[in-house]
């Protein structure tokens, strides 16, 4: 049996395009035989903490971030500059009447010897920066015996809205907990497992700070393990 | 089998106050007294629970009571727990506690997780420590008093992850008796390597279930709790093996000796920290 030309060029066509569909399919398996694409120790990509992690005999909310689990950022998730909240480049800044709450007027519209709410004062009128470590949280007296049951359940109270309950008592910027409504991970914003960059560090009275870009961080024991949370550079 | 669940609302404080009163030659000298609160409920329920939820509200009884009553024990539990990933994906993790504890305030636990880091937790009487292996790095806090106590700080104060921590406390019949809605006896199996009692119960927010151990001291085998409230309804589930109440207890096994090199860390709720993300000019801290 003889094949044309026609016959030839087709045949030719479906080899390489059988080819393609082969070399797409093993590509898709090579990626994704690693669990999501991260692979290796410390989940490949996908979340560990949730409900179920705690092990708690009632459930109130997120779950738990351990040390693995409240953010191990993508490179595309990582603080970069161009993350940093932005203003207009071209310098037009939006007229008085119409700038965002918070945002400094222009020198010239200030009145004079007042200072905007926010903005530091001169070096001499400073007061002395907090502490970044705190005490330990003391053991409220009498709570204890109440029944307790709530109380062992680490469902609600490992993330970084109950860190900063416990160390500012009011809302503190860096316990902003982001919850889906679709998925049991609770990202504690700000809080690392792993730094976002290979950090500068610094000692200053016995802290220790890394640094990335402008964000400081020191080191800390999470929910299962040694996280990095977001602190105010030092002074 | 399902069939035997006829489903019976009741508060188990009620249910355990009825099992309680009800003796048992297998729980024998070791049972507690019922709590006075679940007892004063046991008003009325006790002619009300049918035989499957009054055995099996007897058998976690039984089995409470003897946990919180244990002067000491050693055991080791495989555990897993689910977790819905953002694409609706259940994954499982897990990992191996070996936990031993001498009553009234001394506790180790130590823990390879699935992805085989190590850590332990000791109470060491005096002070709470915790410590990364894999890291070397460690945290310290003064203990507060009783384990119950020290349980309780441990994971409400100090935000830490202790699974199944309620077993270990001798609150855990009151506890119990105060949260669970409803109890049933499914059946009496050995699928889990020895024979037991499978018990299945509801509280407002969990459902969970003990495979309780039917012959010598009726202890856990096995627990599953499923949080029903959360997307995917994630389960947590704990195999206990080699139970020892008369544990080896070494010199050292209470104490606290960070290994060479370890550094020393906060607890996360004792860092002050700032915005996330934030620049010293977003914090303020320095002027734009």
């Amino acid at each position: 049996m003889s094949t044309g030309p026609g016959m030839r060029t087709m045949l030719m066509v479906l080899v390489a395009s059988t080819a393609l569909v082969l070399l797409a399919v093993g590509d898709a398996y090579a990626r994704g035989g690693r669990g999501g694409g991260g692979g290796g120790r410390g989940g490949g990509g996908f979340s560990r903490s949730g409900p179920a992690a705690g092990g708690g005999f009632s459930q109130r909310g997120g779950g738990a971030p351990s040390s693995r689990d409240v953010s191990r950022p993508a490179p595309s998730q990582r603080p970069a500059a161009s993350q940093q909240p932005s203003r207009p480049s071209d310098g037009a800044r939006p007229p008085a009447g119409e700038r965002p709450p918070g945002e400094r007027p222009p020198a010239g519209e200030r009145p004079p010897g007042e200072r905007p709410p926010g903005e530091r004062p001169p070096a001499g009128e400073r007061p002395p920066p907090p502490p970044v470590y705190l005490p330990p949280p003391p053991p409220p007296p009498g709570y204890y015996h109440g029944g307790g049951w709530d109380y062992y359940d680490n469902d609600d109270f490992f993330v970084g809205v109950a860190v900063g309950a416990v160390v500012g008592g009011a809302a503190v910027a860096a316990s902003e907990e982001e919850e889906t409504t679709t998925t049991t991970t609770t990202v504690t914003s700000g809080m690392v497992s792993v730094l976002p960059c290979q950090p500068t560090v610094t000692n200053v009275e016995g802290v220790t700070y890394y640094q990335c870009g402008t964000q400081y961080y020191v080191e800390a024991y999470g929910g299962s393990g040694p996280i990095f949370m977001p602190v105010s550079p030092p002074q | 089998m399902k069939t035997r669940w006829s489903r019976w609302l009741v508060g188990l404080a009620g249910a355990i106050a009825t099992a309680g009163s009800v003796s048992s030659p297998a729980y024998g000298a070791d049972a507690a007294p019922a709590p006075a609160g679940a007892a004063a409920a046991s008003t009325g329920a006790k002619a009300q629970l049918p035989e499957p939820q009054r055995g099996a509200a007897e058998q976690l009884t039984r089995m409470t009571d003897t946990l919180a009553g244990l002067k000491s024990f050693s055991v080791v539990f495989r555990d897993g727990y689910d977790v819905v990933q953002a694409s609706g994906q259940k994954i499982e993790f897990g990992e191996t506690r070996t936990v031993t504890v001498v009553r009234p305030n001394l506790m180790r636990v130590e823990e390879v997780s699935s992805d085989g880091l190590r850590d332990l937790a000791l109470f060491g009487g005096h002070e709470i420590s915790v410590l990364d292996a894999d890291a070397n790095v460690y945290a310290q806090v003064p203990q507060p008093g009783t384990l119950d106590e020290s349980l309780v700080y441990f994971v409400r104060e100090l935000r830490m992850r202790m699974p199944l921590a309620l077993l270990f406390s001798t609150q855990l019949p009151e506890a119990l008796a105060g949260r669970v809605k409803t109890i049933d006896y499914v059946e009496s199996t050995d699928i889990v390597g020895v024979p037991t009692h499978h018990i299945a119960g509801r509280t407002d927010n969990v459902d969970f279930q003990f495979w309780v151990a039917a012959t010598g001291k009726p202890l856990p085998v096995r627990v599953v709790i499923t949080y029903v409230q959360s997307p995917g309804e994630p389960q947590f589930w704990a195999t206990f093996a080699r139970w020892n109440e008369t544990p080896k207890i070494a010199a050292d096994t209470f104490k606290f000796t960070p290994p060479a090199g370890a550094r020393k860390i906060a607890f996360a709720v004792q860092v002050r920290p700032g915005a996330p993300g934030q620049s010293p000019a977003a914090s303020g801290e320095v002027q734009p």
